[in-house]
Order: C-alpha cells, then sequence, then structure tokens
C-alpha cells in the first residue's frame, strides 16, 4: 500500500518536473525565449474578455525613465528589466505588489560600491561618448537576458558601452538579478578605437554561454565587419572557439539582431549589408567569404556556417539589411527560421538536420546558398537582381505561435507597379501560414494606426503590438492594440490580401481578384493610447503586459 | 531498510534530473525538413557597373539599364539605375528626367523646397532645373527616364 501512494507520488513529481522543465511564465530575455517567438505558451489569465480591461491607471502602472527606452522588456520574478538608451542607466522595476512601477535597483548605482566591485562599477551611466548615429546608441539598446548560472547568481545580462573604459568600450553586463551587483562585466567585444558596437543585438543564453553580435558603430559610416561573440557565462570571458565574421575582407555583414537558438542548439543569425554598393572607396571585388545580408544556420561547437540564405545578389546590395531577429518555428511542416529583411520580403527556411546544405537554384558565383521554403510576397526565382531592394525600413521582427506567423512585412505592395499600390506600408500587420501554398499565405490583415508596427507578442491567441515611428522619441500618443487571432475570435470584417492602400471593410465573398484571396481582419480586443512609439516587443508574465516606449515610459499593464 | 531507502532516493533524484532535463531537451530530430519545393533554375545577368556621376564624390553613382535609338521622336531614350548616399550630391539635368525611388527614400532640394520621396514615389525633373538629392537613410536607389533629343537636331 505504501508503496503505491510511494509510486503515485512519484508520478505526480515526474509529470510535474517534465513540465517544469521548460516552464517559463517569465519573460526570459528578447523575444521571450531562445527560438525569440515572442510567444509567451503559459500565458491563461489574459483571454479576450481580461485583454479588454488592461490599464495602467488602475491596477497597472507607468514608470518614467526620462530617456528613451528602443530595447524590449524582459520580466522574470516579479521584476521588469530594461536599460535606456539615452541615459545610459539599465532598471530593475517592481512588476507587481506595493510597490510596483518603482524602482527596485539600477545601475550604475546613485553611489559607487565600496570598497570597489568585480567591475569596477562607478556612478557614471553606461554611455559611448562618441559617436554612435540612430537610436541604437549611446545608451542600452540591448535587451536583457536572465540565466540562472552565472557564478552562483541568478543574473540579468545585457550589451552596453563601458563607460570607464576608452569613452565606452561595448561589452556584456552581467548583474545580480535581485541586488543588481556587478557579477562580472565581459572582456571587451566592440572597442571604441574600431567601427563597431554593440547595438540593438540582445544576448541569448545556451550551452554556458552568452552569444551576441556587433554592427557599426554609426550606421554605415562607416560599415563594420559584423562579428558572433561567445561569452563564457561562469567569468565573462570571450570563448576564443566562437567568433564568427561575416566577411573575411572588407567590411560588412552588421549584426543588428539578436541570434536564435535551432532546436538542435545551433545558432541562427542574420547580417546586415556589404559595403559593396554603399561605399564608393570600397573594394569592387566579392570578398570570398561573404554571409552578409544573410540569414545563416552556425553549428554551435565551432561557428561553421551550416546553410546560408542571401536573397539578394551581393552586386545588387542597395542595402538590404536582415535588420531584425531571425525567429524559429516549430510546426507540423516542419521546423522553420523565418525573418524579415530590410527590403519588406519575409522568408522562411527549414533549418535541417546535419552537416552543410545549399542549393545550387538559389546560388551564384562564389556563394553556396539554400531556398527558403516560402517568400512573401512569392519569390519564384532568387537570388533578385534588380534594384529595388534596398533600405526600406522593414526591421521589426515578428511574432510565432506554432504554424500562425505575425508580422510586418511589405507584402504584395512590394511587387505592385507604383504609384498603384507600390508604396511601402510600414503599418499592416500580416497574419502568415506558414505551412500554406503561396496561395494561402495570408491569414489576415490588420493596419496599425500609426506610421509603423512595432515588434507583436503573442499568448492565449491573442496580439499585442504598438504603434511605430522610428526614430521620434518625443512624448506623442501611440496606439497600442490587442487583436484577437481569427480562430479565436471570428472577423466581421474583411479585405484583399492585397489591399492596395489602407483596407476598407469589405463583405465576405469573391470579391478579390487577380489570384488574390478575401481575408480576415481580426477583431481588435483591446486598445490603449501609451506615449512615445513602441518598437519593441511587448513582455506578456503572469497575467500582464508590460511595454516600453521611446519616450521613456515603461507600462506595467494589468486588467 | 535504510538502504532500500537511499536505493529509491538516488533514483528518485536521477529520474528528476532525467526528466528535467526531457523537458527542455534540444533535439536534432526537430531540426529535420521534408524536401524542397521545386524551383526553376535563373540564368543571372552579369552585374551593373555603377559610375560615380561627375562632381558628386562618388555620392552620387550611376549604371546604364537601357539605351535605345527612337527614330519616330527623333531622341534617345536612356533608362538609368542610380545610387544616391547619405551626402547631397546635385542630379545632372541635362534633359527632362522621370525620376522614381526604386529603394530606401530620398530628399530632394529644389530651389527653397525640400521634399522627401518615399519608395515608389515618381517626379519630373526639368531640364536645366536644380536639384539635389540625398539618401534619408543610408542609401537609397532611384530610376531616371529620360529622352534626350539627339545632336544636332
Amino acid at each position: 500500500m505504501s508503496s503505491i501512494r510511494e509510486l503515485r507520488g512519484l508520478s505526480l513529481a515526474a509529470g510535474f518536473l517534465l513540465l517544469a522543465g521548460c516552464r517559463h511564465d517569465n519573460w526570459m530575455m528578447y523575444g521571450h525565449d531562445s527560438s525569440h517567438s515572442a510567444q509567451q505558451p503559459h500565458e491563461k489569465t489574459l483571454d479576450v474578455a481580461a485583454a479588454g480591461t488592461l490599464n495602467f491607471t488602475s491596477t497597472g502602472w507607468v514608470f518614467q525613465s526620462g530617456g528613451s527606452f528602443v530595447a524590449s522588456p524582459t520580466v522574470y520574478d516579479d521584476t521588469v528589466y530594461i536599460g535606456d538608451g539615452v541615459t545610459g542607466i539599465f532598471y530593475a522595476v517592481h512588476a507587481r505588489g506595493p510597490n510596483q512601477g518603482k524602482v527596485r535597483w539600477r545601475y550604475p548605482p546613485a553611489v559607487a560600491p565600496t570598497p570597489a566591485d568585480a567591475c569596477g562599477t562607478t556612478t557614471a551611466p553606461l554611455l559611448l561618448s562618441v559617436g554612435s548615429g540612430n537610436p541604437s546608441g549611446p545608451g542600452i539598446a540591448s535587451s536583457a537576458a536572465i540565466s540562472d548560472d552565472v557564478a552562483g547568481h541568478t543574473a540579468v545580462i545585457f550589451g552596453a558601452p563601458d563607460p570607464t573604459s576608452n569613452g565606452g568600450d561595448g561589452r556584456l553586463w552581467a548583474l545580480d538579478a535581485q541586488t543588481g551587483q556587478c557579477i562580472w562585466k565581459s572582456e571587451v567585444i566592440a572597442p571604441t578605437s574600431g567601427s563597431s558596437k554593440i547595438g540593438y543585438s540582445s544576448p541569448v543564453i545556451a550551452h554556458d554561454h552568452a552569444y551576441l553580435g556587433v554592427s557599426a558603430r554609426v550606421p554605415d559610416a562607416p560599415i563594420t565587419v559584423g562579428q558572433l561573440f561567445a561569452v563564457k557565462l561562469s567569468d565573462g570571458k570571450k570563448d576564443p572557439a566562437i567568433p564568427f565574421s561575416a566577411t573575411n575582407g572588407p567590411a560588412g555583414g552588421g549584426i543588428w539582431s539578436s541570434p536564435a537558438i535551432t532546436p538542435g542548439g545551433n545558432l541562427l543569425v542574420t547580417t546586415g549589408n556589404s559595403c559593396f554598393n554603399s561605399d564608393p572607396d570600397c573594394s569592387p571585388n566579392v570578398p570570398s567569404q561573404d554571409y552578409t545580408m544573410s540569414m545563416a544556420k552556425l553549428d554551435w561547437h565551432n561557428n561553421q556556417i551550416l546553410w546560408q540564405l542571401q536573397p539578394v545578389a551581393i552586386q545588387h546590395d542597395h542595402d538590404p539589411d536582415y535588420a531584425a531577429s531571425p525567429m524559429v518555428a516549430k510546426t507540423h511542416c516542419g521546423t522553420l527560421a523565418i525573418g524579415v529583411q530590410k527590403d519588406g520580403y519575409v522568408h522562411a527556411v527549414h533549418v535541417r538536420s546535419g552537416g552543410f546544405h545549399s542549393n545550387p537554384l538559389c546560388s551564384y558565383a562564389g556563394h553556396n546558398l539554400v531556398c527558403p521554403h516560402w517568400s512573401f510576397p512569392p519569390a519564384p526565382s532568387l537570388p533578385f537582381e534588380d534594384d529595388s531592394h534596398g533600405d526600406t525600413r522593414f526591421i521589426r521582427p515578428g511574432a510565432v505561435d506554432h504554424g500562425r506567423v505575425y508580422i510586418t512585412g511589405g507584402g504584395y505592395n512590394l511587387t505592385a507597379i507604383a504609384p498603384y499600390g507600390g508604396a511601402i506600408i510600414l503599418n499592416r500587420l500580416y497574419s502568415l501560414n506558414a505551412c500554406g501554398e503561396d496561395d494561402d499565405r495570408v491569414r489576415w490583415i490588420y493596419d496599425v494606426n500609426g506610421a509603423g508596427a512595432g515588434a507583436p507578442s503573442v499568448a492565449n491567441g491573442l496580439i499585442y503590438v504598438g504603434a511605430d515611428t522610428e526614430f521620434d522619441t518625443s512624448a506623442t500618443p501611440h496606439d497600442f492594440d490587442v487583436l484577437a487571432d481569427t480562430e479565436v475570435v471570428k472577423a466581421t470584417k474583411f479585405v484583399c490580401s492585397y489591399p492596395q492602400g489602407p483596407p476598407a471593410p469589405i463583405p465576405p465573398g469573391p470579391v478579390c481578384s487577380a489570384g488574390f484571396k478575401t481575408v480576415p481582419v481580426p477583431e481588435r480586443v483591446g486598445h490603449l493610447t501609451l506615449t512615445g512609439a513602441i518598437p519593441g516587443h511587448p513582455a506578456i508574465a503572469e497575467g500582464r503586459v508590460f511595454v516600453a516606449t521611446t519616450a521613456g515610459y515603461l507600462y506595467g499593464l494589468a486588467p | 531498510m535504510k538502504s532500500s531507502r537511499t536505493v529509491q532516493s538516488v533514483l528518485l533524484l536521477f529520474g528528476s534530473a532525467l526528466l528535467l532535463f526531457a523537458g527542455c531537451a534540444r533535439t536534432e530530430v526537430d531540426e529535420e525538413a521534408p524536401p524542397e519545393p521545386v524551383r526553376h533554375a535563373q540564368k543571372l545577368r552579369p552585374p551593373l557597373e555603377y559610375r560615380a556621376v561627375e562632381g558628386t564624390q562618388g555620392a552620387l553613382r550611376q549604371a546604364v539599364l537601357y539605351s535605345q535609338k527612337v527614330p519616330a521622336l527623333s531622341t534617345d531614350l536612356e533608362v538609368r539605375s542610380m545610387l544616391v548616399l547619405a551626402r547631397e550630391s546635385v542630379l545632372p539635368t541635362d534633359r527632362e528626367t522621370l525620376v522614381e525611388v526604386r529603394a530606401g527614400e530620398v530628399w530632394t532640394v529644389s530651389g527653397a523646397e525640400r521634399k522627401a520621396h518615399p519608395t515608389g514615389d515618381i517626379w519630373l525633373v526639368g531640364k536645366g532645373s536644380h536639384m539635389t538629392l540625398k539618401a534619408k537613410g543610408e542609401m537609397a536607389v532611384v530610376r531616371a527616364i529620360s529622352l534626350a533629343a539627339k545632336p544636332g537636331r
């Protein structure tokens, strides 16, 4: 009898542990987890009714930094972590409870520690003293990641300039999540003596390392060699076995994004443009190692390339960076690596197992590339070799919930003839069917009320997305919407999958011609007006939503 | 009895660790892919050769995409692709030119008027007018279509 009871107990414990092994109600890093799905799989409290009551005035809260948030919030153990892009201060803010919205600690602290800590912490903010360019500087644009295995601490890790080192050498910082004390600062990753910095790239944690990339200190002036670094969590030292460079000669391939981790533990990176056309002084020769403007899978043991997708041939590089981070989607049609390029094309590649992969049908001289599983809009042949692939500002990553992708891309407008629909539309959020045919790719379309749409997040079938105005740090009102996926709430409005401008309500039926289809517009089930543009992913954790704005507002939205 | 409890505890610990690991295990199996969709091979064109427009120090470079005499109109039709960097440069206006932004965004200054042209914008630049161009971001591409009178006409 006793053994039966023990067995029952063991079974229960086993079930719990099996679930607990991967369960995080927190939002542990940029894009929630190392796949950058931007999906909170454990959210059950926020349903359609609760999402409609989200607020920051009664049960929720708002915190003002006095600067600008371009990073996305990270949430762990009832605390929100985020660095300020202008003031160079990193904050831990109480997420709930009697002190919600109040600073739990900040780094650097108001008073320098005595005796000095391992990092030589002062009160100087984490700022680059000279030349930083766009909102990727001068302060902290890198979102934080949580690791519970940093020299015996649970740590919050992010990239930022070191004000005590040559005017802001870029390093990774590991701070104790509870106290804010510095555990280590890494070896220098982006020296100010060079041309790179840690910009928006946010660390991803895997294999006892933190991985992140570097990009140009001043955007494309000059372009820098994109590099991926691995820093050991134990002591902050760079792992010399894992440097990855996007080229072996002329500058190019800056890593503006955060690497993702595939199910097999390998690395997925996206890279920026080359200097082939952007710099008149740049060599007209194609580098023999050209991983620029690419999405690529790297072997985590040695950072060797396992496959590379480069949709635009380097000779036609007109600055179509992969600025947005890639995401890994586990679907019923396989595991896909999905990302949007600045030209507005969304490409999805099968992650693939085994060694090196390429396909001559999508390659060209000096390049061994793979073909995407699909592209949106469809791309019958690759690489592109026309002059329309450039700096068109599709720079926000998406979210994915199994086979349902939520992302701002160019859609069919990209292939339309100007001015009839050829205009670039940056505020149109698409839901794409990752496993459908090209004809059925678009699940629904939603136009965010604003110049652009920020990076979305998804939980419990609800999509959270803010309006974004690039380069705007003013305290202007911006919409924040909660949308119900059409599988959760049946749509009542419909548009053509190629709406030719803002979608107008039309009755359901065969009103689209030329192969386009009538698709639904998802119902908006929650709406708030927040102060400042919302470029990043909202973080969803334990029944609350945390949103950061470029006007320096951090919101804790509660039902 | 005591040793049996110890064995049970060890097994429990081992099993727990295994399950905890299994809950988060990464598997190479998840990376396997179905066969690729069928694609047609494409014949790549030779890359364009962009040359600096005189007097722009490389901030404006162009390549001729298409050039054809049009006998009925006694003109030459020329289509050029122009790369515009984030430095102001003067657009050549030796002929009337239709300009289309193909990628990126362009600032133009003509007289007192400063205007932003997003991708897809089309406008006409008159012969002999003065217009400067500058990429709003890091680089932009414009297409220039000109009808030029034949010399001596």
